[in-house]
């Protein structure tokens, strides 16, 4: 049993390590300074892999606040609400809304989402601002219940708690984050790693310009859609390249869920 | 009533917006571009990946909800292994897929090569699902099983099924609808042939990647990848009210 229980566990390191082994050969020709670089042009021979990264980082700094907040906020509203009969109603909308295809979400920003930014702050609407409310959309119900189901995992010893704390100057909130900090840090890891790699509605919705927007209404390009979009006709090291750039995204989130492995596990 | 709405304001708000996203795709139905194929190869594949991915994941799940008992290091390495592959992005996954199983062991764009991508997605998300519903009854039943001589395989593939059906169904159709939500890990490594699959090394082309290049690449093709989404929407409903009435069903036996 052991064995076969180890096995499985090397498979998934093997198959994780897979495309890093791949993109070896690229980071030993590719000098750093040119990988580094902001200049993404694969038939000069140039593979500055920083435009989409950043790209990916500024969507991140916007849409992770933003859904941790509503996700934050509805989850309140939840627990108080946990005897009504919205509370079933709701619950059962975020758990289909978890499972739905991020290109439906796509498709309802398509018809929806970007006409309405192109009228209000003109353009052509597939912008930062644009992905960022779609890509909200789709990430606050998981956050949710995320919460949700973390303050009804404690609520007994949240309950007492904050009977006993009525009269401090601790608000709800301060007094959940200060009891439950595992619960909160674990849930915006784990947000930040699906923010980061969410691939389709950023396909659909942010114009995938190769540039780093100066306002919240330019198109940009993220490192997730990079991929996607050039994989279909990459040949030689522009592949070798695509690949190194899922290399790099695995280090990253490699990095942000390890640094945070203890506390993630109890979320 | 005032009170009332202070209080569930953003419910509310949060139950308007998804009727008004519902109601976007509320329109006549059209299906000029859709195949059989797509339909009968996007049901082979998911539930093909599900069914696959189920054995380890419920080993796994019994490994992290305490009933099989292994070394520290090894249980805390089964552990990271699971939560490291949850939080890769899909995409990592389909590059993953597209060099190993496309490239490397050449079954090329395949049913195949998606259902095997398509099962290191589902992987840790069943294991999540599996453990939680395990944990309880290990709690519950351990000590009592271990004292009347239940090994804990016995425990894991005997007792805990025939007490806990529905919560089992319940899991397998939560990843059934993660493997049909999910585009990107497939989109490198199915194709985007619409004809009628003939065996598991054709490729053929998932209903989510389909819904994409309606919306993207086919010029016209937004009403059908309107009609597709709200046959998906309506599909996901079904799938999660199932398993509740499977539960009251299997209860009731």
């Amino acid at each position: 049993m052991k064995l076969i229980i180890l096995l499985l566990v090397l498979i998934l390191i093997f198959l994780l390590a897979y495309p890093i082994i791949n993109s070896l050969e690229f980071f030993e020709s590719v000098p750093l300074s040119n990988w580094m670089s902001f200049d993404w042009l694969p038939g000069q021979g140039l593979y500055g892999m920083m435009t989409p990264l950043t790209g990916s980082f500024l969507l991140v700094l916007i849409t992770l606040p933003l859904s941790l907040f509503i996700g934050w906020m509805l989850s309140l509203q939840l627990v108080d609400n946990r005897r009504n009969w919205i509370n079933p109603v709701i619950v059962g909308i975020l758990e289909v809304w978890i499972s739905l295809p991020s290109v439906i979400i796509g498709v309802w920003a398509i018809i929806e989402l970007i006409p309405a930014v192109r009228r209000t702050f003109g353009g052509t609407g597939y912008s930062l601002l644009a992905t960022s409310i779609g890509l909200t959309i789709f990430i606050v119900p998981i956050c949710t219940l995320l919460f949700y189901r973390s303050y009804l995992s404690h609520l007994d010893q949240y309950q007492g708690i904050e009977n006993s704390f009525q009269m401090s100057a601790l608000s709800r909130s301060e007094l959940f984050i200060k009891s439950q900090p595992t619960a909160v840090i674990g849930t915006a890891n784990y947000i930040f790693c699906r923010i980061f790699g969410e691939t389709m509605v950023v396909l659909m919705l942010s114009g995938n310009s190769l540039q780093i927007p100066h306002t919240l209404f330019q198109s940009f390009r993220s490192l997730t859609a990079a991929i996607a979009l050039e994989m279909a006709y990459a040949a030689g090291m522009h592949e070798k390249a695509l690949f190194a750039m899922s290399s790099l995204a695995i280090v990253l989130i490699l990095t942000v869920l390890l640094v945070q492995y203890k506390r993630l596990i109890n979320v | 009533m005032f009170e009332i709405i202070r209080k569930r304001w953003l419910l509310w708000l949060y139950l308007l917006l998804t009727l008004s996203m519902i109601a976007t795709f509320i329109r006549p139905l059209q299906f000029a571009h859709t195949t059989a194929g797509i339909i009968v190869g996007t049901v082979i594949t998911t539930l093909g990946a599900v069914l696959v991915s189920a054995l380890p994941a419920y080993l796994i799940a019994g490994v992290m909800a305490g009933i099989i008992r292994l070394p520290s290091w090894l249980q805390s390495l089964t552990s990271v292994s699971v939560y490291i592959l949850a939080g890769m992005p899909s995409i990592v996954l389909g590059i993953i897929g597209f060099l190993l199983f496309c490239d490397t062991l050449g079954f090329g764009w395949s049913m195949l090569s998606a259902m095997l991508t398509l099962i290191m997605l589902l992987y840790p998300t069943l294991v999540t699902a599996f453990s939680q519903l395990l944990r309880p009854f290990n709690q519950r039943y351990g000590m009592a099983a271990k004292s009347f001589g239940v090994g804990p395989l016995e425990l894991l593939f005997r007792l805990a099924p025939a007490y806990q059906k529905g919560k089992i169904i319940d899991a397998l159709i939560l990843g059934w609808a993660t493997s049909l939500g999910d585009t990107a890990a497939v989109m490198l490594t199915c194709g985007a042939v619409t004809t009628f699959p003939e065996s598991i090394m054709d490729s053929v082309r998932l209903l989510n990647f389909h819904i994409y290049l309606l919306a993207m690449d086919i010029p016209g093709g937004m009403p059908e990848a309107r009609s597709l989404s709200l046959l998906l929407i309506i599909f996901l409903l079904f799938l999660f009210i199932g398993p509740r009435l499977a539960n009251r069903y299997l209860a009731e036996d």
